[in-house]
């Protein structure tokens, strides 16, 4: 079923980030999903289907070289280090976490652009675009989390808020048990 | 325990790492085997949420009043009685031009048919190079084939050619890529050169030309068109207009050819419905 739930959700995720690019609107819909699972599922399964997810989008787009792997890892990677230094129990924490992710995933379309493409808007583009990642990222990961938690729950699985509170208790039994003391 | 644990983890990202970096290496030989195939994949997806939004599209038409449906329908009307004067007219030239081609020995010239496309899929980072339309081989539609947007007043310009063709999609690239070079010639003064030719990249919103003669003049403005050299593209389909071009310095120059810029005619920020152009056999409407 956890397997069902995490193709479901990447496939949906990858037609509505495909959808909203034909509009003209790059938002990382797909790498805040694996986002998601990073925290839920663990780092090697989001690799997994950024990889998975990523050549499909590449794919489908006709590009020449494999860029969406590399943004959605760009992404991933910028999301879990910024997890390192956030409190990790609430659905606020995921605010900066989104926003890294948003900004990261801003920077690396930018550096496709001024590789492939001619660059003639990239003052604009950056007046606009850095702070519409920023809050999108921000504002976008909790509102998605919520979802995929509630859909989550409603399949009998484990979602985000689920598997950080239990990480969280184990962390606190363990600090416990070794004579510890830490938030 | 855990030194046994650590190897072992080492081992398997190592091992990830490695599928990932073939993965990287592979892709182009990849792609050329699954590319299409994920494209027809995506189709059906795709085309439900361009219905959506198609039938929405429809729906506002209901946030106009009855009088403003009804100017918008004797407007449309009107445009098609002009429209429908002037196919009158062509079919007449085209009459004419096949009785002449028979009267002096010629060849009948290529029909073309043209099939309506819509716009499927677009890539936001590389939003004027390349697309997706919802027609492919199963429509007639075959790689290199001349792909059109129409003006206002329904003057065909060259948007670019099909790259690849699935059963039900195909991939366009346009003008802007630099992978698509294509013959064309100034009415003007009846020099022809070759879009996206030599090292310069598209700038400034202008495509690169060159392979033009030195020795003509090249004014700012000018009309640029196909040539019709390419077998899948109609001759004289407006490209652009030139937007600058070298010139020789001197006239002991030993350059033997010039190269510009040209202002593409299409709106490609706005691109949503296009014409696929089909050389003959396949059923269709005459465009103009």
């Amino acid at each position: 079923m956890r397997g069902v739930f995490l193709l479901f959700s990447c496939g949906v995720a990858l037609v509505i980030e495909l959808f909203l690019g034909k509009l003209g609107l790059p938002l990382p819909i797909l790498g805040l999903t694996l986002v998601y699972f990073a925290f839920s599922r663990g780092f090697g399964t989001a690799f997994g289907m950024a990889v998975l997810t990523g050549l499909l989008q590449d794919f489908a787009l006709g590009r020449k070289y494999p860029l969406s792997i590399l943004l959605l890892l760009l992404q991933l990677g910028a999301a879990v280090l910024t997890r390192k230094f956030v409190r990790r129990d609430q659905l606020l924490t995921l605010l900066p976490v989104g926003a890294a992710a948003g900004l990261a995933s801003f920077f690396g379309s930018l550096a496709v652009m001024v590789w492939l493409g001619d660059g003639m808007k990239m003052p604009v583009m950056i007046a606009l675009f850095i702070p519409f990642s920023l809050i999108f990222g921000a504002m976008f990961l909790p509102f998605w989390t919520l979802i995929l938690d509630f859909f989550a729950t409603e399949i009998g699985i484990a979602g985000f808020r689920e598997v950080s509170r239990s990480r969280l208790g184990r962390n606190r039994r363990w600090r416990q048990r070794n004579g510890r003391s830490g938030a | 325990m855990r030194s046994q644990e650590l190897p072992r983890r080492t081992m398997i990202w190592g091992a990830v790492l490695l599928g990932f970096l073939l993965l990287l290496l592979g892709y182009h030989v990849i792609r050329y085997s699954f590319g299409r195939v994920a494209g027809d994949f995506f189709y059906p997806y795709l085309e439900l949420t361009r219905q959506g939004e198609a039938e929405l599209s429809d729906l506002t038409l209901l946030a106009f009043s009855q009088q403003e449906l009804a100017a918008k329908v004797e407007a449309l009307q009107e445009k098609n009685r002009a429209l429908a004067l002037q196919a009158a007219a062509a079919s007449e030239l085209l009459q004419e031009n096949q009785d002449l081609r028979k009267l002096a020995g010629f060849r009948p010239s290529a029909g073309w048919s043209y099939v309506s496309a819509e716009i499927l899929l677009r890539d936001p980072l590389l939003w004027r190079e390349r697309f997706s339309v919802n027609r492919g081989s199963s429509d007639g539609v075959v790689p290199g084939a001349a792909v059109l947007s129409l003006s206002p007043e329904g003057r065909p310009r060259l948007v670019g050619i099909v790259d690849e063709t699935g059963r039900h999609s195909c991939r366009i690239i346009t003008i802007f890529d630099p992978s698509m070079m294509v013959s064309i010639r100034f009415p003007e003064n009846g020099a022809v050169g070759v879009l996206n030719f030599g090292e310069r990249r598209a700038a400034r919103g202008g495509v690169p030309v060159g392979m033009l003669p030195v020795h003509l003049h090249y004014a700012p403005g000018a009309a640029v068109v196909t040539t019709g050299f390419e077998q899948n593209i109609p001759a004289g389909i407006l490209v652009g207009e030139l937007s600058s071009a070298d010139s020789a310095e001197s006239t002991f120059s030993n350059r033997i050819q010039v190269s510009g810029f040209v202002t593409p005619a299409a709106d490609f920020g706005s691109l949503r419905f296009l014409v696929i152009a089909r050389r003959n056999g396949v059923s269709g409407v005459p465009l103009r």
